[in-house]
């Protein structure tokens, strides 16, 4: 049965010469697990948003949209508050009120249900979710993933009919994502409710789904099941949004049916019985002189709670592209102020480029030798137009005029930025607004560059710029260490991992030897490959070893 | 127009029959009727808060309250700056009065629930939400001239604590002695020159900017303020 | 810690009553019985409440107290028992007797507010205002929401504002200015989320007609009881304070204390009052220790 009808859907925001949609017609099933994707622009969050009436963007719009078989502004608010739920991407901007409980009821509270009906509700609830133990806490006191699962049950206790997620797990590490999207499935399967999501974390996605709509440019490029959708990208600039299995497969020239998952993608490999196999070489990296030396650190954020940071002892050398991995709650970001020098240690010595941390007076450290990208861009920023917050960060560091305008020019040019120089860095993408917040920091020329989670909230187009961009900065002789849980994206560039649990470093190594060394924390092509061929990280070493191992059967 | 008139005027009686009523009672019971009429001042105002405000400046009252708050932690370093009436004349001038009263009265409940309630809590409700409105009221002089900007800070610093000086004096035992309320204020000259000066240090830095980030957002988003 | 005191469980309305008759009473009601029952009531429950950090609390109010005791002779000269002169000012012993009773009556409505602030936490006000404003309520929560979450951002911002050298040195006026700066943008990126979340609650159908509220809290007999002892406490007090035969006046000379029906009543009633928090925590802890005696 038909719940959602569009046809020939097209909308043009008021100040914009092009339309943000165009063309669209989809129909979507009852109980369907529709999947939305394309690359960040490309006028995803603008559909979805049409379909929510209480938040649809202000524009010009034409063509049909019926929900169930009626038109949707013929609705009434209270039904589409009631039957359409919606849940943002950011965790923080959705989260209303102070208390758990609360944010449950709100909705409840909303469309005028009675007590007895909240009070059993919530309950219900948080039982499903398993959150009963969190009833009475503050929403403050929550992380992201926990925030984030909170919006989808305070979403779900008005019992909607139809769900639409806009990228929910974008700012989510992949632990939280995975648990967030085994959650989805579940309702889905279990509660029949009809979801349409838009993701650019595809890898568990794909397979899920029942449709998957590839938008670009506002048009529908491609629509279909996971399989006919695979089968019309491979080979195309979208391929790189295929999951791990299906990439490998399209680039070892594979027949027939695609492999959607990790468990079909084995089952590929093993059937094309390689029986020798290039092992991909392993770069010896000779150790040169190191940058960053923590010893012993010991953190922690007060006298009476527990150490954060325990023994923690790291080595970075000199041009080198390191990558901190780890979960949430582990001391990542407190690794890195503590490296910043923005939080300081109550036991160990940390030595930058040979000379203790606190030699450095006032902002020495922060003038050529060591910057940092904070994980929220934003906070970068202390002007209203980029090029007037370059100009001041510049005075900052003591530049005259002359030297500013040229340093500035360089770097816009570098990162291909210039065109947002009078725009409001908070007016930008997220994609845009972290390129713009890279440029401030390498204004200062630094030999060190430290970025926290730079993935986050990207999608994967923008991804693999940034690790080539980074990878580039590497080449030109800056040091790069980057904290990151993103596995694919440290096993795709990095030239040396480490992982940090309980506050110190429990293991270290090259990319190649890191995650074959590791079973559950992995890439997906590691996964794919494991025992069949190993030492493989990245789809591209699968397809060159199984490339290799063709030639040498011939 | 009409409605401005008639909230001063009603502002005015209020506050003049409370006097009254204490001073014909012989001054005792001057706290009992200062929290009423504290109380009679502050209510019309919640109340055309509940039936008017748009869901994004109820949104805008409430992060603009929690700034002001957190704000008192962000410069717990620096002794005597304290940005809490900077942040609530720049919400009332670029956000309108109501929210500019709601942000002032607000940001004194709440930040009382992190610093300790006391009977104080009504009257801090009150002179910042007032001066929250007042800003409001003002803001296109504002806009004008700067200057006026900088001199309602500095004012509103010295008005602010007297006020509470006076109060307090009051408060002890219902009786105005001109000697207590002398050493009071003199006391607290270091106290009521650093909220002057912080105020006005506070707009000149951060009026212009605080409130071209305000309009961006009104603008941005089309929002109505009344 | 508080979440295990009984009185802390009690309904928002009947704690806000019982307040309210509390501090009337020691306030309003200038009878040294009355203020001794309200401070002693007061210091005890709080010291329940707060435990160790009562005794470095203590010498702060211990010295409040003396402060406005031994300062108002200076300001107030009446009463025809001079005890010395000074500066060619009477100096008299109804000043002394009259500033302790002043000093009882605002330490003990500042010692009532700390247990009222710990007793009616933020759950409780934002009910309160809820009921009565639910837009008011809801600005509240809000709020409190916003505080703990911008403390975070402040300081996210304050690392990286530093690493990016945007603090040159450490002199009083840079460290303003680097404040000020954070103070900037974080308000800039929170204003625009107030704005999402407001959509999020729109999203959820907020500011639709018949919309209910709803609360963790349930009206109990033990709810309703201390409400009626409180209100018939307040009455008592209320006309007490009319009738003028419970007050003892201090100039010019110290009236004897009174003992007729009303003032005996009212003392009887407020001492139950004041004490009652005492009482029910005494209770609840000897049965505890009676049902694990059992266990």
């Amino acid at each position: 049965m038909e719940i959602l009808h569009i046809e020939d859907l097209n909308f043009k925001y008021p100040d914009n010469e092009s339309f943000a949609l165009k063309e669209i017609s989809f129909t979507v099933n009852k109980g369907d697990f529709v999947l939305v994707c394309g690359r960040s622009g490309c006028g995803k969050t603008t559909l979805l948003q049409l379909l929510k009436p209480e938040i649809a963007p202000f524009g010009e719009m034409s063509g049909k949209i019926l929900f169930k078989s009626k038109d949707l502004k013929e609705g009434s608010m209270l039904r589409s508050a009631r039957e359409i739920g919606f849940v943002m991407q950011s965790p923080e901007d959705q989260v209303v009120t102070d208390k758990v409980w609360h944010e449950l009821a709100f909705g409840l509270e909303n469309i005028g249900a009675d007590a007895e009906r909240i009070r059993l509700k919530i309950a219900e609830i948080a039982a499903f979710f398993g959150i009963d133990s969190w009833l009475t806490e503050n929403t403050s006191q929550l992380s992201g993933g926990q925030k984030q699962i909170l919006s989808l049950a305070s979403v779900l206790a008005m019992d909607p009919e139809l769900l639409i997620l806009d990228e929910p797990t974008a700012q989510l590490d992949p632990i939280a994502t995975e648990n967030f999207i085994s959650l989805l499935i579940k309702i889905n399967r279990t509660l029949g409710k009809t979801i349409i999501i838009a993701e650019h974390s595809l890898e568990e996605l794909f397979g899920a789904s029942d449709k998957i709509l590839l938008l670009n440019n506002g048009m529908i490029t491609a629509c279909g099941t996971a399989q006919e959708v695979s089968q019309s990208i491979v080979k195309t600039d979208f391929e790189f949004l295929l999951p791990a299995s299906a990439r490998i497969f399209s680039q070892t020239e594979g027949k027939g049916m695609i492999p959607i998952s990790v468990k079909e993608g084995r089952k590929y490999l093993t059937d094309l019985n390689l029986k020798q196999i290039n092992k991909p070489s392993n770069k010896d990296s000779d150790k040169a002189e190191p940058v960053i030396e923590m010893k012993n650190i010991m953190f922690r954020y007060g006298k009476d709670l527990n150490d954060v940071l325990r023994d923690l002892n790291l080595e970075i050398y000199k041009n080198e592209f390191f990558c901190l991995l780890g979960s949430n709650g582990t001391g990542k970001t407190t690794a890195v102020n503590v490296m910043a020098g923005t939080a300081r240690p109550y036991s160990g010595t940390i030595k930058i480029l040979n000379k203790p941390i606190k030699s450095y007076k006032g902002n020495s450290l922060y003038n050529g030798v060591l910057s940092v990208l904070p994980q929220d861009p934003a906070y970068c920023f202390v002007k209203t137009t980029l090029i007037d917050d370059y100009y001041c960060c510049c005075k900052v560091l003591g530049l005259n005029r002359h030297e500013a305008v040229k340093r500035i020019e360089m770097i816009m040019e570098k990162l291909k930025i210039k065109e947002f120089s009078t725009r409001n860095p908070l007016d930008l993408s997220g994609g845009e607004r972290q390129k713009a917040a890279l440029g401030k920091v390498l204004l200062s020329q630094p030999e060190i560059l430290i970025l926290d989670e730079p993935t986050k909230a990207i999608d994967s187009f923008a991804k693999y710029e940034l690790g080539k961009f980074l990878s580039e900065l590497v080449e030109n002789g800056i040091t790069i260490v980057a904290v990151t849980h993103d596995v694919e994206f440290a096993g795709e560039f990095a030239s040396r991992c480490g992982l940090l649990s309980d506050g110190k470093i429990a293991g270290v190594g090259a990319p190649q030897e890191f995650f074959c060394s590791v079973d559950f924390y992995t890439t997906a092509a590691r996964r794919i490959s494991k025992g069949i061929i190993d030492g493989c990280v990245t789809c591209e070493q699968v397809v060159k070893a199984c490339k290799g191992g063709e030639a040498l059967e011939e | 127009m009409k409605s401005k008139v008639f909230s001063f005027a009603s502002v005015i009686v209020v506050v003049v029959c409370a006097l009254l009523a204490s001073i014909f009672s012989g001054g005792k019971y001057f706290a009992l009727f200062s929290i009423l009429a504290a109380f009679a001042v502050i209510l019309p105002f919640f109340e055309s808060f509940e039936r008017k405000a748009a869901t994004e400046l109820l949104a805008l009252a409430a992060v603009m309250t929690g700034i002001s708050v957190a704000g008192r932690f962000l410069f717990a370093p620096l002794p005597f700056f304290k940005p809490v009436t900077a942040i609530v004349i720049v919400t009332g001038m670029s956000l309108g009065r109501q929210c500019g009263f709601m942000t002032g009265a607000l940001s004194a409940l709440v930040s009382n629930i992190y610093f300790g309630q006391g009977p104080w809590t009504p009257f801090q409700m009150l002179s910042w939400g007032i001066i929250g409105f007042l800003a409001g009221v003002f803001s296109e002089k504002f806009y004008k001239s700067k200057v006026f900007l900088y001199i309602y800070g500095g004012l509103s610093g010295i008005v602010y604590s007297l006020i509470m000086d006076c109060w307090s004096v009051l408060w002890i035992d219902g009786k105005f002695i001109p000697a207590r309320f002398s050493t009071l204020v003199i006391s607290a000259i270091p106290v009521t020159a650093s909220y002057m000066i912080s105020n006005i240090i506070f707009l000149f830095l951060i009026g212009t900017p605080l409130c071209r980030t305000l309009s961006r957002i009104v603008k941005k988003y089309g929002l109505k303020l009344k | 810690m508080r979440i295990h005191f009984r009185f802390y469980s009690f309904h928002p309305f009947a704690l806000v009553v019982y307040y309210m008759a509390i501090l009337f009473g020691s306030m309003f009601i200038v009878n040294p019985v009355v203020r001794l029952e309200a401070l002693l009531g007061g210091v005890i429950f709080l010291s329940l409440i707060r435990k160790r950090r009562m005794v470095s609390d203590i010498w702060f109010y211990l010295i409040l107290f003396i402060l406005i005791w031994i300062t108002n002779p200076l300001f107030s000269h009446n009463g025809e028992t001079p005890l010395f002169f000074m500066n060619g000012n009477p100096v008299t012993l109804e000043a002394f007797k009259c500033g302790a009773s002043i000093a009882a009556a605002i330490l003990a409505s500042i010692i009532w507010f700390a247990s009222a602030a710990e007793i009616i936490d933020d759950e409780k006000i934002v009910y309160l205002a809820g009921r009565f404003f639910p837009r008011l309520g809801l600005t509240i929560s809000m709020a409190l929401r916003f505080v703990p979450r911008l403390k975070k951002d402040f300081s996210a911002c304050e690392n990286a504002q530093k690493t990016a050298g945007l603090l040159t040195s450490d002199s009083f006026f840079d460290r303003l200015k680097f404040k000020l700066g954070i103070l900037m943008s974080v308000s800039a990126k929170s204003v625009e989320s107030s704005v999402i979340i407001s959509r999020s609650m729109r999203a959820r159908g907020y500011g639709m007609k018949g919309s209910t509220a709803y609360s963790r809290f349930f009206l109990r007999v033990s709810d309703v009881v201390l409400a009626v002892v409180s209100l018939i406490t307040f009455v008592a007090e209320i006309i007490a304070v009319i009738s003028g035969k419970v007050g003892i006046e201090f100039y010019p000379s110290v009236t004897e204390l009174p003992v007729n029906f009303m003032a005996v009543s009212t003392y009887i009633l407020y001492g139950i009052t004041a004490f009652l928090p005492t009482i029910i925590e005494a209770t609840e802890y000897l049965k505890w220790k009676y049902y694990i005696s059992k266990i």
